[in-house]
């Protein structure tokens, strides 16, 4: 009988195991990458959708934010207006506030912001003619001043001006999944984060 | 401790000052990091509002609409009133271009800084050891980032900008000294109304692109654990507030003792600031150099004293340009030589450019000869502007 007999030196593979028990130990840190892939898959998929005019959604890109723990990682998106359209919701005028103010494409965009109505200039209010109804209370348009006879100034639309502003009392957004990456993109990205978390000790 | 964006403006200190964009750019980082400041802003209420509005913006708590109507209201209570000329200009506090570039540019360095903080952590610097430079915001004109990002150092991998994130391009991009419109960070955006920001690389991908070995992915990982990263970060940690003190002795020093605390506010006296001085002390103070943090702000920082140069070489050319930073910088070098009482309305009536009519009478009297004939540049820049005091 023939024996042969192998000697291992394994020292460094007893190493590498021992960081990577270690490394995979430091739960906290583990999450804490994971945590940061999600963010960025969340980051860059908001930063694809347009929004050339205001720069919307860029700006909510940018807010992405996460924190780790030692059982979890939480990715937050602060910016205001990014909730609503994901979950959807309905918006109220404020009890005693001005109406909402919802501009059309006719409205100029300066530095990156629709302007308000106030910097519009003279507009004319024109009333639904069932007010209120599914919240339409009326709109703005281009406006003019003219002299009445008794020598008042008044405010009429203006022939051929532009529609700028609707004016509700409440608008409903449909939720919109599609804000967010997939479940499953999420979820490759915090798998790749941890394989590459392992490979880096490898 | 994941770091959130609000803790950047938690550990800042408010500091009203006369400095502008220019100067506060070459401030260094650490000092303006600490800072909340807005270019040209001595109000302190003016400065604890946009402080107030960017906390709100940066927590979600309101858009941008209603904080500019909060930002208007303000104003209104403290009674501010552009400079005469400024009006709707980006100078103009009310005007919508400052109040959207004060809002979105402190915004983004918040986020940009917490990125790039949480980024260089023990566990994402070891799964994501590199930054990829990309674009988030289309811009209509946009700049040449490839051509930046070279030549800062940077290396094109199959068409990506990447580098591993402890690598000096970071720094570069956004170097005052290299670019114009660079913030002195570096950190996304990087420049002035940049629509740039980095995206983590895996260490995977690292490897197989051959951006770093896996002996530099550990060692980055492994200065990351022992570093102190000369940012806010530290300082979160170590001494959870810098005083004041701390803020103005280190500002003292950036600024090679230009700078004058007058109570909260931060007076930037000389040689671009408003303390009223004779001739004499005129000349002395744009004689002098700068320190090194802002003698090469072109042409050389003297401000002032390039305006009424240029001032006195062409005077109509002078006010047919747009910039209207030398018109300021003009008008504030008279208000320093005026008595102090008139300051201000001296400062006004030069700064506006509604009626030029006294330039030609300006032109025409012996005092102007005389003062272009001097050849020491103080001493003609100072004449020049002791003349148009002389008409107001």
């Amino acid at each position: 009988m023939v024996k042969i007999e192998i000697a291992f030196d394994d020292a460094d593979a007893r190493d590498l195991l021992e960081r990577l028990r270690s490394r995979l130990g430091e739960t906290e840190n583990l999450h804490d990458a994971m945590g940061t892939a999600v963010a960025d898959t969340v980051r860059t998929h908001l930063a694809a959708k347009k929004s050339p005019n205001t720069g919307f959604w860029s700006r909510v890109a940018d807010s992405v934010t996460h924190e780790a723990g030692a059982d979890r990682a939480t990715v937050s998106i602060p910016a205001t207006g990014a909730a609503l359209r994901y979950y959807g919701g309905t918006v109220r005028q404020k009890p005693g506030g001005p109406l909402l103010t919802i501009p059309t494409d006719d409205v100029p965009v300066r530095d990156n912001t629709r302007l308000a109505a106030r910097d519009m200039g003279i507009l004319a209010y024109l009333p639904s003619r069932r007010p209120a109804t599914k919240g339409a209370a009326g709109v703005l348009v281009e406006g003019e001043t003219y002299t009445t006879r008794k020598g008042t100034t008044r405010t009429r639309p203006k022939p051929g001006g532009k529609l700028l502003y609707i004016l509700r009392t409440m608008t409903e957004h449909r939720p919109d999944p599609t804000v967010l990456p997939t479940d499953l993109a999420l979820a490759e990205s915090a798998r790749d984060a941890a394989l590459d978390y392992v490979a880096a000790e490898l | 401790m994941t770091i959130q964006p609000l803790n950047l403006l938690a550990i800042r200190r408010n500091l009203p000052s006369e400095m502008r964009s220019a100067e506060w750019s070459r401030v260094p980082q650490w000092t303006r990091e600490r800072s909340f400041y807005m270019a040209g802003v001595t109000r302190t209420e003016i400065l604890q509002e946009m402080r107030d509005i960017v906390t709100r913006s940066a927590s979600g708590e309101a858009g941008e609409f209603e904080l500019r109507k909060q930002w208007e209201a303000a104003l209104d209570a403290a009674d501010y009133q552009p400079e005469a000329g400024q009006e709707g200009t980006i100078k103009d506090l009310r005007s919508l271009r400052r109040f959207n570039v004060a809002l979105r540019t402190n915004r983004a360095l918040m986020n940009g800084w917490a990125l790039k903080e949480n980024g260089l952590r023990p566990g994402p610097i070891q799964a994501q050891p590199g930054w990829e430079l990309v674009r988030f915001r289309e811009a209509k004109a946009p700049r040449d980032w490839v051509e930046r990002f070279v030549a800062s150092g940077g290396t094109v991998y199959e068409g990506r900008l990447i580098a591993a994130k402890t690598d000096i391009v970071w720094g570069e991009l956004g170097s005052v000294e290299r670019y114009d419109d660079g913030l002195g960070v570096d950190y996304p955006p990087f420049a002035w109304g940049s629509g740039m920001n980095l995206r983590g690389v895996g260490a995977r991908e690292m490897l197989a692109l051959g951006v770093m070995t896996r002996e530099q992915i550990r060692a980055q990982r492994q200065s990351a654990e022992t570093t102190v990263i000369a940012s806010p970060n530290a300082s979160l940690e170590s001494a959870p507030l810098i005083t004041d003190q701390d803020l103005r002795d280190s500002l003292a020093t950036d600024l090679g003792g230009l700078a004058e605390w007058s109570g909260d506010t931060l007076l930037f006296t000389d040689p671009n600031g408003t303390r009223p001085t004779d001739e004499a002390g005129l000349v002395s103070t744009w004689s002098a150099p700068l320190p090194p943090a802002l003698h090469d702000i072109a042409p050389d920082g003297l401000f002032q004293r390039q305006a009424a140069l240029d001032f006195g070489d062409d005077p109509e050319r002078f006010a047919r340009r747009p910039d209207r930073d030398q018109w300021d910088d003009l008008a504030r070098a008279v208000g320093r030589l005026a008595d102090p009482a008139q300051a201000r309305r001296t400062m006004s009536a030069v700064a506006s450019r509604d009626d030029l009519s006294w330039v030609e009478i300006l032109t025409g009297s012996p005092i102007w000869r005389d003062a272009l004939a001097l050849s020491s540049l103080a001493q003609r820049a100072v004449a020049i502007v002791s003349a148009i005091r002389a008409l107001f």
